[in-house]
């Protein structure tokens, strides 16, 4: 039988484990391979056979057979191979206290036996395997069992259909603090179906009983029957992955809290009477199903997708043009102990969410790329989501060293990761060579950008870099590659190293997947394929990054730092070749020269880029591309550019802007900061006309001081996370919240609430003077305009401007600016304070103030300066000083 | 008369009878000097006890300070703080690479030293010289204390993975006496203990019990027998070599309330760990800054007495009449429980 693995663990029957490995055929179905015979080992590499012996005994009939093979060490070139000990013993999670017991150098002893399984069979995760085996009738497991015979990896591309089920929960809702499973209940849960389940694509269960015609809304006597029928709902629809939006942190921690509490049976997952359990690590909380995969759509569009906020209700507008139904949480209570029709429409609003997280996965096909490098990693795909890059490489090199004979290193402990580090201070490394670019807007000339395809890998590929091949002894008698730090990599010839060999198969791999994508017509099939490219991509160059990391079991300082040595030397070599050839070289990082050219002429420049990158010749498999041409380019310090970026694609030109390092999208950002920035970043690179872009920032801080602006462009808008009276210190959004709440007791804004503010003209302190946008409208009230100019408008600005010669003042356009000195010296025009600071004596300390842009703070900041650069002073009785009297 | 007694009772000094015959020519000068301008009656013990020196030295004491202040003030007192604090922190974290908040980068692994500037629900923010950081934690921690931390950085500030407390370094060693040397914790005196101590610590004490021939520290009133240090507390005063500091701490509440924590040894120790009693109020001169790790340390104002040890250091809490007798050789107590 064919089957696609989802997921796998083991279970210990009679003292033995027992491999199970969920998965699912082309036609749907899921079973349950059950695997015997197959016992955890490691290995010891030892001079004292009878010492390891006797050090084992202790353990009886737990060791099964104590081995003499032959294997290489790890860590460099070995002509031979050594002869080491194979320990087999009979129970997994042993194996830690075993290897504590034995003397010698201990590898392979931390591997996950799913994992070893895999690796010494060939099995990858999300992979197919052909199962030969009986069916067995088992109560342990809910799907069909199968015992496994003979179990053999086998290519198919296909992925199986997944069974999807999208959940959301409601709970109560307390007014001073988050709900917690402690203290609140669950009042429903609405649930979301890939296939139909009971003829429904969507059900709601609710923990009371209304007046109720619908098949899809299920009424229960309380929160206990809802949490049973849930679990009910779950072993009956099987799902193999369950989806939802920050499932991982709130909804399934809540549900096992409270069916922890109330006493229902947590096992949800496809194990029967095996409860489901949390895990938190600092701020995160991971929950493991056994046969099932949780998806986290926040977690994924959190790292895939660049947006200002990832409430789902921005999410579901900007990727799916949907949205939320709007019902305010402080509101919830009125609505869920209101009349049937305001118990329906709440209902109505829990559906739509779990619906919105179903429509996320499947319209936006958010698990393609991760099913991708779980098939090209061979992790399981709740590891792939759960873990980190590091997790996918190692499952990689351990088969791939298995398969060579070579010992795979043991995670290192916290005394090696501190040596690790010592040694990189000593030894100073050093990464990629950032040339000082020829900083300014550079317009008289196009800048052709030539890379170096996957520089590192290019790297390891050519020189045959490999903790194999590394040459730790000397031998005169072998030829290598030595690399500018001096580390000596064993040649191709001689032995190939495992890591090029790896990136190798994925760099060729990724080509020939990219030729069948462009091949392809059917657009599911040309989407799996665009993932497969993708995850091939990344992984491969992800290689560097990890020989690097100084957790990484297969880590030598000596090979991360050969690797961008030959870095270096390259890109600073073909940076004097094409000096050489007559041209400038204005800005070069890590793996890109930036090249300037004497013509504003894009064809030209065009012939010019193909030029010089077939004119330079690079050894191995180092080569230097030419993609882009920036037709205007302004840089402003290391890292930090934006030009106009011209591509040509099939014989045609593209163009867009492109910026590194340059904030035009801050969360806290009002919207027109960002627009002004886009917008000034047009007129300079695309028209070079700076006195047009001077003039616009001029209307704008004009629109800005006679109060014509759309007040939506400048509010900005913050959550409310706790009850407003336990916050500590000033915050804008809050104080406003308070002011909210004494204008109308009723609308006082709970957890959970958004409110945007705009700061208004006033007498006091900055947070003191957030004001609600309607509220200006209606009341006439005036905008600090001083504060936008100068403290959000002007400064991201400046750095701009300040790089091509234009200073703050004609940005503000009368070159005045305003200062602490002006407003004392003329009396302020809307100050209360009479006195200079220098002279004012506080006699009720009641806190710091910044001078500049008016942040408090409870104590002093230790430079005496606030985060926008301004002075500190001390602020009580109304008024700010230098001097306090004390209490 | 005796010119002796003359002299002595022009200076308002009773000499009495046992102790003319002892006094030299050589010390009535610093007797009287010594004596200051007390009513006092010489006796002999006390002539004695003049001669052998005090053996209390008082090492710092509490004076509020009321002057204009600064901003340059709190500046200074904040910074003296953490760099004291700092130096024990990289002393303790030797291993780590120490970075400075500015040079923190996305995605990073790293150490860094500073001092709590708020704290919050779901962490703390922690500042250096260099800038601030938002640090998600469930750890409790005190404003303006000084703490390291590890960690990583990530998209809403740095995650920490382990906090690091200046606390008393473990290979400090025990102080003791030479010889058998006792000491009375009490901390309301109200009658003469069974057994004379050679030094009586109390909080406040019977006016005639100033008289007992034996050095008294206390935190009351006017003192005036020479015998007698009446310190504001908190103070600290070394007695044959060993360091006692005094305060009384009213704001036990308080720490429950932002340490968590309910129960009061826990808390003593938690600020035994942060090297500071109280970190978050401005207090002239940091008294409650650990920078000399004292042996022992007494404290009134918890209601509640006990004694305990802490890495070298023997904390006592007292609580009404009943007392503590310490033998300084080792540091041994017994329970003094005088009646009502």
């Amino acid at each position: 039988m064919k089957l696609q693995i989802l997921d796998a663990d083991y279970t210990m029957l009679n003292n033995f484990p027992v491999i199970r490995i969920f998965g699912k055929t082309k036609t749907g179905k899921t079973y349950c391979v059950f695997v015997k015979d197959f016992l955890p080992y490691f290995y010891v590499n030892t001079k004292d056979e009878s010492g390891l012996k006797e050090s084992l005994e202790e353990f009886g009939s737990e060791i099964v057979k104590i081995e003499k093979v032959k294997r290489y060490l790890p860590f460099g070139y070995q002509k031979d191979k050594t002869e080491v000990f194979k320990i087999t013993n009979r129970i997994p999670s042993k194996v830690p206290t075993i290897r504590e017991k034995v003397n010698g150098d201990v590898y392979e002893a931390d591997i996950l036996f799913r994992y070893r399984f895999f690796a010494d069979m060939g099995i990858k995760g999300m992979g197919w395997i052909d199962v030969n085996g009986n069916f067995v009738n088992t109560n342990t497991v809910y799907c069909g069992g199968l015992e496994a015979k003979e179990i053999k990896p086998i290519d198919i591309d296909e992925n199986v259909p997944l069974r999807i089920l999208s959940l959301d929960i409601e709970t109560e809702t307390p007014t001073d603090h988050i709900p917690e499973p402690k203290t609140d209940g669950i009042i429903m849960i609405s649930l979301a179906f890939s296939e139909k389940y009971k003829n429904q694509d969507t059900m709601v269960l609710i923990s009371k009983h209304i007046k109720n015609g619908e098949r899809n809304i299920v009424c229960t006597d309380n929160e206990k029957e809802m949490l049973e029928k849930l679990r009910e709902i779950i072993i009956e629809y099987d799902p193999d992955v369950i989806t939802g939006y920050n499932i991982q942190n709130f909804d399934i921690p809540f549900i096992l809290g409270r069916m922890d509490i109330l006493g229902v049976k947590k096992d949800i997952g496809r194990v029967k009477n095996k409860p489901v359990y949390s895990s938190t690590y600092g701020m995160k909380t991971t929950t493991n199903i056994t046969g099932r995969i949780i998806f986290d759509s926040y977690l994924v569009v959190r790292k895939d997708f660049s947006l200002k906020t990832y409430t789902l209700d921005n999410v579901a507008k900007n990727l799916l043009n949907m949205r939320k139904i709007d019902i305010k949480y402080k509101d919830f209570d009125k609505y869920w102990n209101g009349n049937l029709e305001k118990v329906r429409e709440l209902i109505e609003y829990s559906r739509k969410d779990a619906v919105l997280a179903l429509e996320l996965m499947e319209r936006k096909n958010l698990m393609d790329k991760y099913i991708a490098l779980s098939r090209v990693s061979g992790v399981l795909l709740q590891d792939v989501l759960d873990g980190g890059e590091a997790v996918r490489i190692e499952n990689i090199l351990l088969s791939e060293f298995k398969k060579r004979d070579v010992l795979f290193p043991m995670k290192p402990e916290n005394e090696e990761v501190k040596k690790r580090m010592n040694e990189r201070k000593d030894k100073e490394f050093k990464g990629g060579f950032v040339m000082e670019p020829k900083v300014g807007l550079h317009t008289d000339g196009c800048i052709l950008v030539l890379d170096f395809k996957s520089l590192y890998p290019s790297i390891i590929r050519t020189y045959n870099i490999c903790p194999t091949t590394i040459l730790i002894e000397d031998d005169k008698e072998v030829e290598y590659n030595q690399a500018p730090n001096g580390a000596k990599f064993v040649k191709r010839s001689v032995r190939e190293g495992i890591v090029p060999n790896v990136l190798e198969r994925l760099i060729d791999q990724r080509a020939v997947v990219k030729k069948d994508m462009y091949r392809e017509k059917d657009p599911d099939k040309k989407r799996i394929l665009n993932a497969k490219q993708y995850a091939l991509k990344i992984m491969a160059n992800a290689f560097y990054g990890y020989m690097g990391y100084l957790r990484a079991r297969v880590y030598m300082l000596d090979i991360a730092t050969a690797i961008t040595s030959f870095g270096r030397s390259i890109i600073q070599s073909t940076r004097k070749r094409i000096i050489d050839k007559g041209f400038e070289v204005i800005y070069g990082d890590t793996d890109s020269v930036f090249v300037k050219t004497n013509t504003t002429d894009l064809e030209k420049a065009y012939e010019i880029g193909n030029k010089i990158t077939n004119e330079i010749k690079l050894p191995g498999k180092l080569v230097l591309e030419f993609e882009k041409i920036f037709r205007s380019f302004l840089i402003l310090t290391k890292k930090r550019y934006a030009g106009w970026a011209f591509e040509k694609t099939n014989g045609e030109w593209t163009d867009k802007i492109e910026m590194k390092g340059i904030e035009t999208v801050r969360r806290d950002w009002p919207d027109l900061i960002t627009e002004t920035m886009n917008t000034v970043l047009n007129i300079i690179l695309k028209e070079g006309d700076v006195k047009k872009a001077i003039s616009y920032v001029q209307k704008e801080v004009d629109n800005l001081n006679t109060g014509n602006v759309d007040l939506r462009k400048l509010a900005v808008t913050k959550s409310i996370t706790k009850n407003i009276d336990k916050y500590d210190g000033m915050l804008p959004h809050i104080e406003l919240a308070k002011k909210i709440r004494k204008r109308d007791p009723s609308k006082s804004p709970s957890p959970g609430t958004r409110i945007s503010f705009v700061i208004v003209k006033g007498n006091q302190m900055l947070s003191k003077r957030a004001e609600d946008p309607e509220y200006i409208k209606e009341h006439n009230l005036k905008i600090d305009s001083d504060y936008y100019i100068n403290n959000q408008l002007i400064p991201p600005l400046e750095r701009i401007f300040h790089i091509i010669g234009v200073d703050k003042g004609e940005l503000i356009g009368t070159g005045r600016q305003s200062s602490l000195k002006e407003l004392f010296s003329k009396g302020g025009k809307s100050h209360k304070i009479n006195t200079s600071p220098a002279q004012t004596k506080i006699k009720h300390l009641e806190g710091f103030v910044c001078v500049q842009c008016n942040k408090t703070f409870r104590r002093i900041p230790l430079t005496g300066r606030c985060e926008c650069g301004g002075e500190v002073l001390a602020q009580g009785d109304g008024s700010m000083g230098y001097l306090i009297e004390s209490a | 008369m005796n010119e002796l007694v003359k002299e002595f009772l022009n200076k308002g000094i009773l000499l009495s009878p046992n102790v003319i015959n002892e006094i030299k020519k050589d010390d009535i000068d610093e007797i009287i000097s010594k004596i200051g301008s007390n009513d006092v009656v010489l006796t002999k013990e006390l002539y004695n006890f003049f001669k052998r020196g005090p053996t209390v030295n008082v090492i710092f004491e509490y004076k509020k300070n009321k002057r204009l202040r600064k901003i340059t003030d709190f500046l200074e007192f904040y910074n003296n703080r953490l760099n004291f604090l700092r130096d024990v922190l990289k002393e303790k974290m030797k291993l780590k690479d120490i970075t400075s908040i500015n040079k923190l980068g996305y995605g990073t692994k790293a150490a860094l030293i500073g001092m709590i500037r708020d704290v919050e629900d779901n962490g703390f923010r922690i500042e250096d010289t260099t800038g601030s950081i938002f640090c998600l934690s469930k750890e409790k921690v005190l404003e303006d204390e000084v703490i390291g931390v590890k960690g990583e950085v990530v998209k809403n500030g740095f995650l920490v993975e382990k906090i690091y407390y200046p606390d008393i370094p473990l290979d400090r060693g025990v102080k003791l006496a030479d010889e058998d040397c006792y000491a009375l914790f009490v901390e309301k005196l109200d009658e003469k203990p069974s057994r004379l101590p050679s030094y009586i610590f109390t909080f406040t004490i019977r006016r005639d019990l100033l008289k007992l021939k034996t050095e008294i520290i206390t935190t009351n009133g006017n003192a005036p027998y020479p015998n007698v240090y009446s310190l504001n507390e908190p103070f600290m005063v070394d007695i044959k070599g060993i360091r006692v500091f005094v305060l009384k701490m009213n704001w036990i509440d308080e720490l429950k309330n932002k340490l968590g924590l309910n129960d009061s040894k826990s808390i003593i120790i938690q600020l035994l760990r942060k090297r500071h009693f109280l970190p978050y109020k401005f207090v002239d001169g940091d008294p409650y800054l650990l920078r000399d790790i004292p042996d022992i340390i007494v404290i009134s104002g918890l209601n509640e007495q006990f004694f305990f040890n802490y890495k070298g250091v023997s904390v006592i809490s007292l609580s009404g009449k009943n007392g503590y007798l310490v033998n300084l050789k080792n540091r041994e107590y017994e329970t003094e429980n005088h009646h009502s």
